[in-house]
Protein backbone atom coordinates (compact mmCIF):
# COMPACT_ATOMS: atom_id res chain seq x y z
CA UNK A 1 0.00 0.00 0.00
CA UNK A 2 2.67 2.39 1.06
CA UNK A 3 4.88 1.43 -1.87
CA UNK A 4 2.23 1.90 -4.52
CA UNK A 5 1.31 5.27 -3.05
CA UNK A 6 4.87 6.42 -3.24
CA UNK A 7 5.17 5.23 -6.84
CA UNK A 8 1.98 7.00 -7.75
CA UNK A 9 3.26 10.09 -6.01
CA UNK A 10 6.58 10.06 -7.75
CA UNK A 11 4.90 9.50 -11.13
CA UNK A 12 2.62 12.38 -10.51
CA UNK A 13 5.47 14.50 -9.32
CA UNK A 14 7.58 13.60 -12.33
CA UNK A 15 4.93 14.45 -14.85
CA UNK A 16 4.25 17.75 -13.15
CA UNK A 17 7.90 18.73 -13.10
CA UNK A 18 9.28 20.80 -15.93
CA UNK A 19 11.21 18.30 -18.01
CA UNK A 20 13.81 20.90 -18.88
CA UNK A 21 13.83 23.14 -15.88
CA UNK A 22 16.87 25.03 -17.07
CA UNK A 23 16.23 24.97 -20.81
CA UNK A 24 14.78 27.38 -23.23
CA UNK A 25 14.59 27.83 -26.96
CA UNK A 26 15.98 31.13 -28.11
CA UNK A 27 15.26 32.46 -31.53
CA UNK A 28 16.72 35.38 -33.35
CA UNK A 29 14.71 36.62 -36.31
CA UNK A 30 15.88 39.19 -38.82
CA UNK A 31 13.47 41.23 -40.88
CA UNK A 32 15.50 42.38 -43.90
CA UNK A 33 15.53 45.86 -45.36
CA UNK A 34 13.38 45.78 -48.46
CA UNK A 35 13.64 48.67 -50.86
CA UNK A 36 10.34 49.20 -52.59
CA UNK A 37 8.04 52.12 -53.30
CA UNK A 38 5.30 50.89 -51.03
CA UNK A 39 6.92 49.27 -48.02
CA UNK A 40 4.77 48.29 -45.08
CA UNK A 41 6.21 46.59 -42.04
CA UNK A 42 5.30 42.91 -42.20
CA UNK A 43 2.71 41.15 -40.13
CA UNK A 44 4.71 38.52 -38.31
CA UNK A 45 3.93 35.50 -36.17
CA UNK A 46 6.35 33.10 -34.51
CA UNK A 47 4.92 30.08 -32.75
CA UNK A 48 5.40 26.47 -31.69
CA UNK A 49 3.37 23.47 -32.83
CA UNK A 50 3.50 19.89 -31.59
CA UNK A 51 3.95 16.90 -33.89
CA UNK A 52 0.20 16.75 -34.51
CA UNK A 53 0.21 20.24 -35.95
CA UNK A 54 -1.52 21.67 -32.86
CA UNK A 55 -0.63 25.10 -31.59
CA UNK A 56 1.43 25.06 -28.40
CA UNK A 57 2.55 28.63 -27.86
CA UNK A 58 2.74 31.87 -29.76
CA UNK A 59 6.05 33.63 -29.17
CA UNK A 60 5.38 36.77 -31.17
CA UNK A 61 2.51 38.41 -33.02
CA UNK A 62 3.32 41.73 -34.64
CA UNK A 63 0.36 43.50 -36.23
CA UNK A 64 -1.31 46.88 -36.39
CA UNK A 65 -3.72 47.81 -33.57
CA UNK A 66 -6.65 48.11 -35.99
CA UNK A 67 -5.36 45.28 -38.12
CA UNK A 68 -7.86 42.54 -37.25
CA UNK A 69 -9.02 42.55 -40.85
CA UNK A 70 -5.59 41.40 -42.02
CA UNK A 71 -4.90 38.79 -39.33
CA UNK A 72 -6.21 36.08 -41.63
CA UNK A 73 -3.35 36.85 -44.01
CA UNK A 74 -0.97 35.34 -41.46
CA UNK A 75 -2.60 32.29 -42.83
CA UNK A 76 -1.25 29.32 -40.98
CA UNK A 77 -1.07 31.06 -37.63
CA UNK A 78 -4.63 32.36 -38.11
CA UNK A 79 -5.87 28.88 -38.91
CA UNK A 80 -4.00 27.18 -36.09
CA UNK A 81 -4.89 29.54 -33.26
CA UNK A 82 -5.70 33.14 -34.13
CA UNK A 83 -9.26 32.56 -35.32
CA UNK A 84 -10.13 30.51 -32.23
CA UNK A 85 -8.70 32.55 -29.42
CA UNK A 86 -9.42 36.26 -29.42
CA UNK A 87 -8.10 36.65 -25.87
CA UNK A 88 -4.75 35.26 -26.84
CA UNK A 89 -4.61 37.58 -29.86
CA UNK A 90 -5.47 40.61 -27.76
CA UNK A 91 -3.03 39.59 -25.08
CA UNK A 92 -0.02 38.89 -27.21
CA UNK A 93 -0.21 41.18 -30.22
CA UNK A 94 2.15 44.11 -30.41
CA UNK A 95 3.14 46.62 -33.05
CA UNK A 96 4.79 45.69 -36.33
CA UNK A 97 8.59 46.01 -36.33
CA UNK A 98 10.95 47.75 -38.73
CA UNK A 99 13.82 45.92 -40.39
CA UNK A 100 16.22 44.58 -37.76
CA UNK A 101 17.11 41.55 -35.68
CA UNK A 102 14.82 40.47 -32.85
CA UNK A 103 15.28 37.96 -30.06
CA UNK A 104 12.48 35.75 -28.88
CA UNK A 105 12.40 33.15 -26.20
CA UNK A 106 10.37 30.02 -25.54
CA UNK A 107 10.45 28.76 -21.97
CA UNK A 108 9.12 25.36 -23.11
CA UNK A 109 5.66 25.95 -21.71
CA UNK A 110 2.26 25.99 -23.40
CA UNK A 111 -0.24 28.86 -23.39
CA UNK A 112 -1.30 27.94 -19.86
CA UNK A 113 2.35 28.14 -18.80
CA UNK A 114 2.47 24.42 -18.14
CA UNK A 115 5.76 22.78 -19.10
CA UNK A 116 5.50 20.76 -22.30
CA UNK A 117 6.39 17.07 -22.58
CA UNK A 118 9.39 15.61 -24.32
CA UNK A 119 8.83 15.00 -27.98
CA UNK A 120 8.82 16.46 -31.46
CA UNK A 121 7.99 20.10 -32.02
CA UNK A 122 8.20 22.67 -34.76
CA UNK A 123 8.87 26.36 -34.63
CA UNK A 124 7.13 28.41 -37.32
CA UNK A 125 7.90 31.85 -38.71
CA UNK A 126 5.23 33.48 -40.87
CA UNK A 127 6.01 36.88 -42.32
CA UNK A 128 3.45 38.63 -44.53
CA UNK A 129 3.85 42.07 -46.04
CA UNK A 130 1.04 44.19 -47.47
CA UNK A 131 1.74 44.73 -51.17
CA UNK A 132 4.61 42.32 -50.67
CA UNK A 133 5.25 38.63 -50.26
CA UNK A 134 4.74 35.96 -47.66
CA UNK A 135 7.19 33.43 -46.33
CA UNK A 136 6.44 30.53 -44.03
CA UNK A 137 9.49 28.89 -42.47
CA UNK A 138 9.56 25.97 -40.10
CA UNK A 139 12.10 23.99 -38.20
CA UNK A 140 11.49 20.60 -36.57
CA UNK A 141 13.29 19.70 -33.41
CA UNK A 142 13.24 17.24 -30.54
CA UNK A 143 12.91 18.10 -26.92
CA UNK A 144 14.84 15.27 -25.35
CA UNK A 145 17.50 17.06 -23.36
CA UNK A 146 19.90 17.50 -26.27
CA UNK A 147 20.81 21.06 -27.11
CA UNK A 148 21.20 22.28 -30.69
CA UNK A 149 21.86 25.35 -32.75
CA UNK A 150 20.45 25.88 -36.21
CA UNK A 151 20.34 28.56 -38.89
CA UNK A 152 17.57 28.90 -41.46
CA UNK A 153 18.28 30.09 -44.98
CA UNK A 154 17.23 33.62 -45.88
CA UNK A 155 14.07 34.15 -47.89
CA UNK A 156 12.55 37.16 -49.56
CA UNK A 157 10.80 38.31 -46.39
CA UNK A 158 13.20 36.93 -43.76
CA UNK A 159 16.89 37.54 -43.10
CA UNK A 160 19.04 35.22 -41.00
CA UNK A 161 17.15 33.17 -38.42
CA UNK A 162 18.99 31.42 -35.61
CA UNK A 163 17.39 28.85 -33.35
CA UNK A 164 19.16 27.62 -30.26
CA UNK A 165 18.12 25.22 -27.55
CA UNK A 166 20.12 25.38 -24.33
CA UNK B 1 -40.51 37.51 -62.42
CA UNK B 2 -38.12 35.29 -64.27
CA UNK B 3 -36.88 36.49 -67.59
CA UNK B 4 -37.29 34.31 -70.67
CA UNK B 5 -33.50 34.16 -70.81
CA UNK B 6 -33.33 32.53 -67.41
CA UNK B 7 -35.97 29.98 -68.24
CA UNK B 8 -34.09 29.16 -71.40
CA UNK B 9 -30.92 28.69 -69.44
CA UNK B 10 -32.57 26.55 -66.81
CA UNK B 11 -34.24 24.28 -69.31
CA UNK B 12 -31.10 24.15 -71.38
CA UNK B 13 -29.05 23.13 -68.36
CA UNK B 14 -31.51 20.51 -67.43
CA UNK B 15 -32.10 19.27 -70.94
CA UNK B 16 -28.43 18.92 -71.63
CA UNK B 17 -27.72 17.16 -68.40
CA UNK B 18 -30.68 14.83 -68.67
CA UNK B 19 -31.73 13.98 -72.13
CA UNK B 20 -29.22 15.02 -74.69
CA UNK B 21 -26.21 13.03 -75.69
CA UNK B 22 -24.08 16.06 -74.88
CA UNK B 23 -22.67 15.19 -71.47
CA UNK B 24 -21.49 18.64 -70.46
CA UNK B 25 -23.91 21.06 -68.91
CA UNK B 26 -23.01 24.47 -67.61
CA UNK B 27 -21.46 24.50 -64.19
CA UNK B 28 -23.19 26.72 -61.66
CA UNK B 29 -21.70 28.38 -58.65
CA UNK B 30 -21.85 30.93 -55.85
CA UNK B 31 -18.48 32.66 -55.54
CA UNK B 32 -17.94 34.89 -52.48
CA UNK B 33 -15.27 37.59 -52.47
CA UNK B 34 -13.61 35.82 -49.53
CA UNK B 35 -14.06 32.51 -47.77
CA UNK B 36 -12.25 33.21 -44.51
CA UNK B 37 -12.46 36.52 -42.74
CA UNK B 38 -10.93 38.00 -39.63
CA UNK B 39 -12.69 40.89 -37.97
CA UNK B 40 -13.53 42.33 -34.59
CA UNK B 41 -17.12 41.71 -35.52
CA UNK B 42 -18.75 44.69 -33.89
CA UNK B 43 -19.50 46.36 -37.20
CA UNK B 44 -20.02 43.21 -39.21
CA UNK B 45 -18.32 42.29 -42.46
CA UNK B 46 -19.87 42.56 -45.91
CA UNK B 47 -19.57 39.60 -48.22
CA UNK B 48 -20.49 39.94 -51.86
CA UNK B 49 -20.97 36.90 -54.07
CA UNK B 50 -21.28 36.20 -57.78
CA UNK B 51 -24.00 33.80 -58.83
CA UNK B 52 -23.50 32.46 -62.33
CA UNK B 53 -23.35 29.54 -64.70
CA UNK B 54 -20.51 29.02 -67.12
CA UNK B 55 -18.39 26.42 -68.86
CA UNK B 56 -15.01 27.68 -67.65
CA UNK B 57 -14.49 27.55 -63.93
CA UNK B 58 -15.34 30.97 -62.49
CA UNK B 59 -15.68 32.73 -65.83
CA UNK B 60 -19.20 34.06 -65.44
CA UNK B 61 -21.43 33.59 -68.43
CA UNK B 62 -25.09 33.33 -67.53
CA UNK B 63 -26.87 34.77 -64.50
CA UNK B 64 -29.45 33.06 -62.38
CA UNK B 65 -31.50 34.48 -59.56
CA UNK B 66 -29.63 35.44 -56.41
CA UNK B 67 -32.48 37.17 -54.56
CA UNK B 68 -33.61 33.83 -53.17
CA UNK B 69 -30.20 32.57 -52.09
CA UNK B 70 -30.56 31.08 -48.63
CA UNK B 71 -28.06 31.90 -45.94
CA UNK B 72 -27.75 29.53 -43.00
CA UNK B 73 -26.11 31.39 -40.13
CA UNK B 74 -23.66 29.88 -37.61
CA UNK B 75 -26.67 29.51 -35.27
CA UNK B 76 -28.62 27.63 -37.92
CA UNK B 77 -31.06 30.43 -38.72
CA UNK B 78 -32.30 31.01 -42.27
CA UNK B 79 -31.66 34.44 -43.77
CA UNK B 80 -31.67 36.06 -47.19
CA UNK B 81 -29.42 38.53 -49.01
CA UNK B 82 -29.71 42.16 -48.01
CA UNK B 83 -29.63 43.14 -51.66
CA UNK B 84 -29.15 41.52 -55.03
CA UNK B 85 -28.65 42.44 -58.63
CA UNK B 86 -29.07 40.56 -61.88
CA UNK B 87 -26.89 41.57 -64.77
CA UNK B 88 -26.47 40.21 -68.24
CA UNK B 89 -23.73 37.78 -67.28
CA UNK B 90 -24.02 37.25 -63.55
CA UNK B 91 -26.09 37.94 -60.48
CA UNK B 92 -24.65 39.38 -57.32
CA UNK B 93 -25.85 39.43 -53.75
CA UNK B 94 -24.61 41.06 -50.57
CA UNK B 95 -24.84 39.84 -47.03
CA UNK B 96 -23.50 41.27 -43.77
CA UNK B 97 -21.83 38.75 -41.45
CA UNK B 98 -22.45 39.85 -37.89
CA UNK B 99 -21.51 36.89 -35.75
CA UNK B 100 -18.47 34.64 -35.73
CA UNK B 101 -18.75 31.18 -37.23
CA UNK B 102 -19.46 29.43 -40.49
CA UNK B 103 -22.19 30.55 -42.88
CA UNK B 104 -23.66 28.45 -45.65
CA UNK B 105 -24.84 30.18 -48.83
CA UNK B 106 -27.11 27.96 -50.89
CA UNK B 107 -29.39 27.91 -53.85
CA UNK B 108 -31.62 24.90 -53.71
CA UNK B 109 -33.54 24.01 -56.79
CA UNK B 110 -36.65 22.23 -55.56
CA UNK B 111 -37.21 18.81 -57.11
CA UNK B 112 -38.57 19.20 -60.65
CA UNK B 113 -39.98 16.66 -63.06
CA UNK B 114 -39.06 16.50 -66.72
CA UNK B 115 -40.39 13.97 -69.19
CA UNK B 116 -40.07 13.14 -72.85
CA UNK B 117 -41.79 10.96 -75.44
CA UNK B 118 -41.55 10.18 -79.12
CA UNK B 119 -44.07 10.72 -81.89
CA UNK B 120 -43.93 9.17 -85.38
CA UNK B 121 -43.71 12.50 -87.19
CA UNK B 122 -40.65 13.78 -85.33
CA UNK B 123 -37.20 12.30 -84.91
CA UNK B 124 -36.51 14.41 -81.88
CA UNK B 125 -38.24 13.53 -78.67
CA UNK B 126 -40.87 15.90 -77.33
CA UNK B 127 -39.95 17.26 -73.91
CA UNK B 128 -42.22 18.44 -71.13
CA UNK B 129 -41.71 20.07 -67.78
CA UNK B 130 -44.18 17.71 -66.23
CA UNK B 131 -44.07 14.38 -64.49
CA UNK B 132 -44.86 11.20 -66.43
CA UNK B 133 -48.45 11.04 -65.25
CA UNK B 134 -49.27 14.56 -66.41
CA UNK B 135 -47.31 14.07 -69.61
CA UNK B 136 -49.19 10.88 -70.38
CA UNK B 137 -52.49 12.68 -69.93
CA UNK B 138 -51.48 15.36 -72.41
CA UNK B 139 -49.51 13.48 -75.06
CA UNK B 140 -50.98 12.36 -78.38
CA UNK B 141 -52.35 8.85 -78.73
CA UNK B 142 -49.59 7.69 -81.06
CA UNK B 143 -46.83 8.81 -78.67
CA UNK B 144 -44.38 6.23 -77.33
CA UNK B 145 -41.24 5.77 -75.24
CA UNK B 146 -42.38 7.91 -72.35
CA UNK B 147 -39.49 8.58 -69.95
CA UNK B 148 -39.24 10.90 -67.00
CA UNK B 149 -36.79 12.04 -64.39
CA UNK B 150 -36.87 14.04 -61.18
CA UNK B 151 -34.09 16.62 -60.86
CA UNK B 152 -32.75 18.19 -57.73
CA UNK B 153 -29.73 20.43 -57.33
CA UNK B 154 -27.88 22.36 -54.67
CA UNK B 155 -25.43 25.14 -55.32
CA UNK B 156 -23.51 25.98 -52.19
CA UNK B 157 -20.50 27.50 -50.52
CA UNK B 158 -19.24 28.30 -47.02
CA UNK B 159 -17.85 31.52 -45.58
CA UNK B 160 -16.30 31.71 -42.11
CA UNK B 161 -15.85 34.73 -39.88
CA UNK B 162 -13.21 34.14 -37.18
CA UNK B 163 -13.75 30.79 -35.44
CA UNK B 164 -15.39 28.10 -37.61
CA UNK B 165 -18.32 25.96 -36.49
CA UNK B 166 -20.38 23.13 -38.01
CA UNK B 167 -24.03 24.07 -37.47
CA UNK B 168 -24.55 25.39 -41.01
CA UNK B 169 -23.84 22.02 -42.60
CA UNK B 170 -25.90 19.74 -40.44
CA UNK B 171 -27.78 17.22 -42.55
CA UNK B 172 -31.40 17.94 -43.44
CA UNK B 173 -31.95 14.34 -44.54
CA UNK B 174 -33.37 15.32 -47.92
CA UNK B 175 -31.94 14.04 -51.22
CA UNK B 176 -28.23 14.32 -51.91
CA UNK B 177 -26.13 16.27 -49.40
CA UNK B 178 -22.43 16.98 -49.07
CA UNK B 179 -21.15 17.10 -45.48
CA UNK B 180 -17.68 18.62 -45.23
CA UNK B 181 -15.83 16.21 -42.92
CA UNK B 182 -12.84 18.46 -43.40
CA UNK B 183 -14.18 21.87 -42.43
CA UNK B 184 -14.26 24.21 -45.46
CA UNK B 185 -11.94 26.57 -43.57
CA UNK B 186 -9.40 23.80 -43.12
CA UNK B 187 -9.00 22.77 -46.75
CA UNK B 188 -5.29 23.29 -47.43
CA UNK B 189 -3.11 22.67 -50.47
CA UNK B 190 -1.30 19.32 -50.42
CA UNK B 191 -3.39 18.16 -47.48
CA UNK B 192 -5.99 15.44 -47.70
CA UNK B 193 -9.58 16.68 -47.69
CA UNK B 194 -12.54 14.48 -46.77
CA UNK B 195 -16.21 14.96 -47.59
CA UNK B 196 -19.18 12.71 -46.99
CA UNK B 197 -22.23 12.27 -49.18
CA UNK B 198 -25.66 11.41 -47.83
CA UNK B 199 -28.78 10.53 -49.76
CA UNK B 200 -31.97 10.96 -47.77
CA UNK B 201 -29.78 11.10 -44.67
CA UNK B 202 -27.90 7.86 -45.37
CA UNK B 203 -24.29 7.41 -46.50
CA UNK B 204 -24.36 6.85 -50.23
CA UNK B 205 -21.95 5.01 -52.53
CA UNK B 206 -21.24 5.88 -56.13
CA UNK B 207 -21.61 9.66 -56.14
CA UNK B 208 -19.53 10.86 -59.08
CA UNK B 209 -17.44 13.85 -58.13
CA UNK B 210 -15.25 16.12 -60.21
CA UNK B 211 -13.14 18.87 -58.65
CA UNK B 212 -11.61 21.59 -60.81
CA UNK B 213 -9.30 24.42 -59.86
CA UNK B 214 -10.14 27.87 -61.16
CA UNK B 215 -8.48 29.21 -64.26
CA UNK B 216 -9.35 26.57 -66.83
CA UNK B 217 -9.45 29.36 -69.41
CA UNK B 218 -5.70 29.80 -69.04
CA UNK B 219 -4.49 26.23 -69.20
CA UNK B 220 -4.72 23.54 -71.83
CA UNK B 221 -5.87 20.70 -69.61
CA UNK B 222 -8.74 20.88 -67.17
CA UNK B 223 -6.71 18.92 -64.58
CA UNK B 224 -9.82 17.75 -62.78
CA UNK B 225 -9.72 15.40 -59.84
CA UNK B 226 -12.28 12.63 -60.27
CA UNK B 227 -13.44 10.48 -57.38
CA UNK B 228 -16.46 8.35 -56.46
CA UNK B 229 -17.88 8.05 -52.99
CA UNK B 230 -17.20 4.74 -51.22
CA UNK B 231 -19.63 2.55 -49.29
CA UNK B 232 -19.57 5.01 -46.39
CA UNK B 233 -20.31 7.94 -48.67
CA UNK B 234 -16.79 9.30 -48.29
CA UNK B 235 -14.48 10.89 -50.79
CA UNK B 236 -10.87 11.89 -50.21
CA UNK B 237 -8.74 14.11 -52.40
CA UNK B 238 -5.73 16.39 -52.11
CA UNK B 239 -5.90 19.86 -53.66
CA UNK B 240 -2.56 20.21 -55.45
CA UNK B 241 -2.41 23.99 -55.18
CA UNK B 242 -3.90 26.76 -53.10
CA UNK B 243 -6.77 28.46 -54.88
CA UNK B 244 -10.47 28.37 -55.52
CA UNK B 245 -12.11 25.14 -56.64
CA UNK B 246 -15.47 24.05 -58.01
CA UNK B 247 -16.76 20.64 -57.01
CA UNK B 248 -19.47 19.03 -59.10
CA UNK B 249 -21.19 15.96 -57.66
CA UNK B 250 -23.69 13.86 -59.54
CA UNK B 251 -25.81 10.98 -58.33
CA UNK B 252 -28.50 9.15 -60.24
CA UNK B 253 -30.78 6.60 -58.71
CA UNK B 254 -33.66 4.55 -60.06
CA UNK B 255 -36.96 5.21 -58.40
CA UNK B 256 -38.99 2.34 -56.98
CA UNK B 257 -42.23 4.07 -57.83
CA UNK B 258 -42.00 4.98 -61.51
CA UNK B 259 -45.46 6.53 -61.86
CA UNK B 260 -44.08 10.08 -61.93
CA UNK B 261 -40.47 9.48 -63.01
CA UNK B 262 -38.11 6.61 -63.74
CA UNK B 263 -35.07 8.02 -62.02
CA UNK B 264 -33.86 10.82 -59.82
CA UNK B 265 -30.85 12.94 -60.74
CA UNK B 266 -29.08 14.86 -57.96
CA UNK B 267 -26.47 17.52 -58.55
CA UNK B 268 -24.36 19.50 -56.09
CA UNK B 269 -22.02 22.34 -56.93
CA UNK B 270 -19.73 23.40 -54.09
CA UNK B 271 -17.32 26.31 -54.33
CA UNK B 272 -14.42 26.17 -51.89
CA UNK B 273 -10.98 27.55 -51.24
CA UNK B 274 -7.81 25.55 -50.62
CA UNK B 275 -5.58 27.71 -48.48
CA UNK B 276 -1.82 28.07 -48.50
CA UNK B 277 0.09 25.80 -46.18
Amino acid sequence: MKKSTSIACSLLFCSALPVFAQSNLSVSLTLPEIKTGQYHRPYTAVWIENNKGQHVKTLALWTEPEGQKWLKDIRRWWRKIGRSDKQLVDGISSATRPAGTYSLNWDLTDEKNNPVKKGDYKVFFEVVREHGGRNLLKHSFKLNGTSFEEKLAETQETGPIKIKLN
Amino acid sequence: MKTPKLITLASCLIASSIFSTCAIAHDRWILPNEFNISNDGAKGVWITSDVTAGNQVFVFDKPFGSEDIEIITPEGKLEYPSSSYRGGRKSVFDYLLTQPGTYRFQKEAKGKYYSQYKIPTSEKPIRTKLDKLATKANMPKDASDLKGALYFSRIETYVTLNKPNNTAFESTGEFLELIPTTHPSDIIENNETKFKFLFNGKEVKGVEVSIVREGTLYRNQIEEIEVNSDAKGNIEFTPPKAGRYLLHANYETKLNDTKLADKMVNTIFLTFEAGLE
